[in-house]
């Protein structure tokens, strides 16, 4: 078959992968992204299941950030509805947590003695206004500094495995205190009404509407090099092989598999030294479940203290559309108590239904269990842990990476997958003028 | 019939809702069950390609 030609190749359907596409797309260049699943969006897609919108990865994508801002430039509809800021479960009690002056109050129900909380204020405020503890200290042993209170020490661990997806004894504290700055700890975030793929697939319409195309069923099985220059891949596509050229390839499929597609002895030995010893995917438990009345007042409880679970989010509060009528969906999160491999699935898995029916009054009688899923390896929560991440650009010219392998420090997640778009965009830009 | 190939298997559940004999169960890793008719229809659904379809000799 002949070569077919486009000016920027996006391998894989990931929203960095279709943030990029959208962004370029609308700049002028002729786009293509080839997905192999049947499905778009990667990690961030919807599973119809039982009548019920189920997630495929990521379910309550932050408002009023860099995603958001992406959809607004390249005038895709964004639809999520608010859903934030999270409510804490600490020692039994709910903590509601005000925009200002968080931090103290969750605190304050931790801890009785005053002196022990200004000594963590006082160093958090230091750590937020003066200098980022070092990337060789984790977060609890940056902790364990000012404070030795397991409450105070489990809010933290919640906190951070719930939303960085590391527990604080893996996270770097300079980490912790970057997505602080960065992303303000997540606090404005929403659901789909119609579930996660409505994300991608807005971004979809974008880039068909300034004449990209979206091959589903469509992997790649070799990204073209030459002189270490990247000139395109080679898709399979019904059962052919297909040749495309293009100026630059934009891989987001995360850094490990982009070099497979290319081969290894294309590759700088630095650059596959770093990829083979700082790069880690970053595991995540999730338990959808089907209930017949809701279990949870909260639209997204962070829960301290339980033994694996470290979120609660019932998106149904928001979004009855994502269930069949009387019904609520209640998704469990949880951290594994190491996030390096191996995982001990079972025992994990294990440790977390105990934790729900502790945690939800009627577990038993009102509750299904629609997925189990454990996410890591190949298909992980993120491909490399906060801090670890590959850079953007390849030892193959005009080859990029886009996705959570790939991150600025501080930054987690789809905010992080958008800006990772947003940086090789404008690099593109920079270096390459579309063909006529 | 459908094998699992339990080293890329990542017990990800995202093969679950494509069976529609409801043969697939997932609790860390996938496993099929006995009511698997081979449709073939969760093979394309696997993200790390650990769902194979293989023969039976004799």
């Amino acid at each position: 078959m002949t070569p077919k030609r486009c000016d920027v190749l996006v391998i894989g359907s990931g929203m960095g992968g279709l943030c990029a596409a959208a962004l370029l797309s609308q700049a002028g260049y002729h786009t293509l992204v080839a997905e192999r699943l049947p499905r778009i969006g990667g990690r961030c897609s919807t599973i119809e299941y039982k009548g019920f919108k189920c997630a495929a990865g990521a379910i309550g994508p932050e408002m009023g950030g860099l995603l958001e801002e992406t959809f607004r430039q390249v005038g895709a509809e964004f639809d999520v509805r608010p859903a934030g800021p999270p409510s804490y479960l600490i020692n039994g009690k709910i903590c509601e947590v005000p925009p200002k002056g968080g931090f103290r109050k969750l605190f304050a129900a931790a801890t009785s003695d005053e002196a022990e909380l200004e000594r963590v204020m006082g160093a958090i405020s230091g750590a937020l206004s003066w200098m980022e503890p070092s990337r060789t200290t984790s977060l609890r042993e940056w902790l364990l500094q000012y404070t030795q209170n397991e409450s105070i020490l489990s809010i933290f661990q919640a906190m951070v495995s719930a939303t960085t997806m590391l527990n604080a004894s893996e996270l770097p504290a300079r980490e912790y205190f970057l997505f602080l700055k960065k992303l303000r700890g997540y606090r404005g975030f929403g659901f789909c009404p119609q579930g996660s793929i409505a994300l991608p697939r807005a971004l979809a319409a974008v880039i068909e509407k300034h004449g990209g195309a979206i091959w589903t069923r469509a992997p790649a099985v070799q990204i073209i090099t030459n002189n270490r220059i990247a000139r395109g891949a080679v898709i399979k596509k019904e059962g052919e092989e297909i040749e495309i050229h293009a100026s630059a390839v934009i891989s987001n499929c995360g850094p490990g598999r982009t070099v497979q597609l290319v081969g290894k002895q294309h590759i700088d030995q630095g650059y596959l030294k770093e990829l083979n010893t700082d790069v880690r995917a970053v595991m995540l438990i999730a338990i959808q479940l089907a209930t017949d009345k809701p279990l949870l007042d909260h639209n997204y409880l962070i829960v301290t203290g339980a033994r694996r679970i470290n979120a609660l989010f019932q998106p149904t509060n928001v979004c009855p559309e994502i269930a069949p009528p009387g019904k609520h969906l209640l998704v469990a999160g949880a951290a594994p108590a190491s996030t390096a491999p191996p995982l001990n699935a079972r025992a994990e898995l294990d440790l977390c239904f105990q934790d729900l029916r502790d945690l939800l009054p009627g577990f038993e009688e009102h509750a299904e269990v629609l997925l189990t899923g454990t996410f890591h390896g190949q298909w992980p929560a993120m491909h490399a842990w906060p801090g670890d991440d590959m850079s953007l650009k390849t030892p193959i010219v005009n080859l990029y990476n886009v996705g959570d392998g790939v991150k600025s420090p501080g930054m987690i997640a789809l905010p992080a997958v958008a800006e990772t778009a947003r940086l090789v965009a404008e690099d593109i830009k920079m270096r390459l003028a579309p063909a006529a | 019939m459908i094998s699992v190939d339990e080293d890329l298997c990542v017990g990800c559940a995202m093969c679950v809702p494509y069976c529609p004999e409801d043969a697939i169960s997932c609790y860390g890793q996938a496993h099929i069950n006995e009511n698997c008719i081979d449709c073939l229809a969760c093979l394309e659904y696997c993200p790390v390609e650990a769902l194979k379809e293989t023969v039976l000799e004799n």
